[in-house]
């Protein structure tokens, strides 16, 4: 009896030590975070403005902080780059606002080779999608003024005239663009061979999901462990997470505000892989006139905002110019024809109609939760 | 129980019994630490991507964020932050609304600022 009672006040007594040492951790993990702001033990997150939106990265590993640090750096910067010296129709150094103002009709001209794979791809998707992607879009783009309307400014939008409009369609069209890829002992050179003037090139539908292939090279070859990098609409999981944890993206809830989510996907990190999520809706731009909303996503066909019954389509696939493109492709296309197009690119997708419906493809189903129940998974 | 059977056995049965509630006793310190640190405590304002100022969730207050064209005014009021004025040509900082949670960011790509949340 007596040992016991020495036993059970020594427990007593460790159990109080260990609550003791439990509170001075939590305080001492508080007051540190408070230190060096974004950096936990593993991860680092930074938040960067590149390619006229913002990126946030966050990177784990059991490297320093410096480490980490510079490979977020390292990433912010190509991209910047990428965006400056090839993708960008704004940038005057660019390889493509060159080509837009430089190119002679039915004439090649010279493409650098990061400028030449990434048109190469989304030349594949605008064939493949019959347009519902179309590269060449700049026009009707312009004509409109969706994405410069600047509603602080005062000023009513006015909705271009049908006349303004086919105007503006006549200079469009992917069809008129090749590529034309030289092979010479190993080393590919590209050329684009447009064959009327007055085209333009506009990659602004897939260079975000451009730039996501671009960490990925630069995250293999620093040898990071896990990353989760979002630009604009479009994020990659790459590798693990430290702790073994699924990755969990967030689907927006596309008529609630940035941070209100309708549900999520759970991908499961692996080793050196990489997975695409990119989200394309209605209100990611748009203006009001006449008490109509017009938004930013045109399908060349009608040359009026695309109206497919759809309010976002998610597309999740390996590669993130693909999932980038087709999921401005598929909220063209609508649900039923957009069936057709994801298998080609091994494409999954989350589609949300006007109707509160969810449509999941077969090979993301398991993997998707949805939160908000004023939505309804229909398959 | 005799003197020497408790000689001879090193842990009897009250010991184990007492082993097991000290894992429960030490899974409720665990948990009731773990969820009083759920909610989001500090607000982290960054400008081009660095850390410029931080300000406690639970103080209220109002910082006028300034960058090179224009301003955003923030918001630190019951728990919450948002921006309540600015003069960005899209205005989806404002639009935005309130936001408490971990890992919540309210951001303005014109006037490059990111509002975060953090533990």
């Amino acid at each position: 009896m007596k040992r016991n009672i020495i036993s059970i006040t020594a427990l007593i007594f460790a159990t109080v030590c260990l609550l003791i040492i439990a509170i001075y951790v939590k305080k001492s993990s508080d007051t540190d975070e408070g230190g060096s702001n974004n950096y936990i033990a593993g991860e680092y997150t930074q938040y960067d403005f590149v390619m006229g939106t913002y990126m946030t990265q966050t990177i784990y590993g059991d490297d320093s902080q410096e480490n980490l640090n510079e490979t977020a750096e390292k990433i912010a910067s190509e991209i910047s780059a990428l965006d400056e010296d090839c993708l960008s129709w704004r940038s005057d150094t660019s390889t493509v606002a060159k080509l837009n103002n430089e190119y002679i009709a039915g004439e090649n001209y010279d493409l650098d080779l990061r400028t030449g794979n990434v048109i190469k791809k989304a030349l594949d998707i605008c064939k493949t999608s019959e347009g519902a992607l179309d590269i060449t879009m700049r026009p009707l783009i312009a004509c409109w003024g969706i994405e410069q309307y600047d509603l602080a400014s005062g000023e009513e939008f006015t909705v271009p005239s049908f006349e303004e409009l086919e105007e503006a369609k006549s200079h469009t069209g992917y069809e008129k663009v090749n590529l034309i890829t030289e092979e010479d002992a190993g080393n590919i050179k590209y050329y684009i061979n447009i064959s009327e003037s007055g085209l333009g090139i506009d990659l602004g539908a897939v260079g975000k999901g451009a730039a996501l292939d671009m960490a990925y090279e630069t995250l293999e070859e620093e040898g990071i462990s896990g990353a989760l990098i979002s630009v604009g609409g479009s994020i990659m999981a790459y590798g693990e997470k430290g702790d073994g944890s699924d990755f969990r993206i967030g689907i927006r809830n596309p008529e609630g505000d940035a941070n209100d989510v309708m549900g999520y996907v759970e991908i499961a990190g692996n080793d050196g892989q990489k997975v695409c999520v990119s989200t394309s809706g209605g209100y990611e731009k748009y203006v009001e006139a006449d008490g109509e909303v017009y938004h930013h996503i045109l399908d060349r066909e009608t040359m009026y905002p695309s109206d497919s019954g759809l309010i976002s389509v998610t597309v999740i696939c390996s590669d993130g110019l693909t999932s980038d493109g087709l999921s401005t492709a598929c909220f063209v296309l609508g649900y039923e024809k957009s069936l057709e197009l994801l298998p080609e690119y091994d494409a999954e997708a989350i589609f949300i109609d006007d109707n509160h419906n969810v449509y999941v493809t077969d090979g993301i189903y398991d993997n998707f939760v949805l939160t908000d129940d004023t939505y309804n998974i229909k398959n | 129980m005799s003197e020497e059977s408790s000689k001879k056995r090193l842990i009897n049965k009250f010991d184990i019994i007492l082993f097991i509630l000290l894992i429960i006793l030490g899974a409720c310190a665990f948990l009731i630490i773990k969820f009083t640190r759920a909610e989001g405590k500090t607000v982290n304002i960054y400008s081009d991507g660095e850390l410029t100022e931080s300000f406690s969730l639970d103080d209220d207050t109002e910082y006028v964020y300034i960058w090179e064209d224009g301003n955003n005014v923030i918001v630190i009021e019951n728990g919450y932050v948002y921006v309540s004025h600015a003069d960005c040509p899209d205005k989806v900082c404002v639009n935005q609304g309130e936001i408490k949670n971990d890992g919540e960011t309210i951001v303005c790509i014109p006037h490059r600022l990111v509002i975060e949340v953090d533990e």
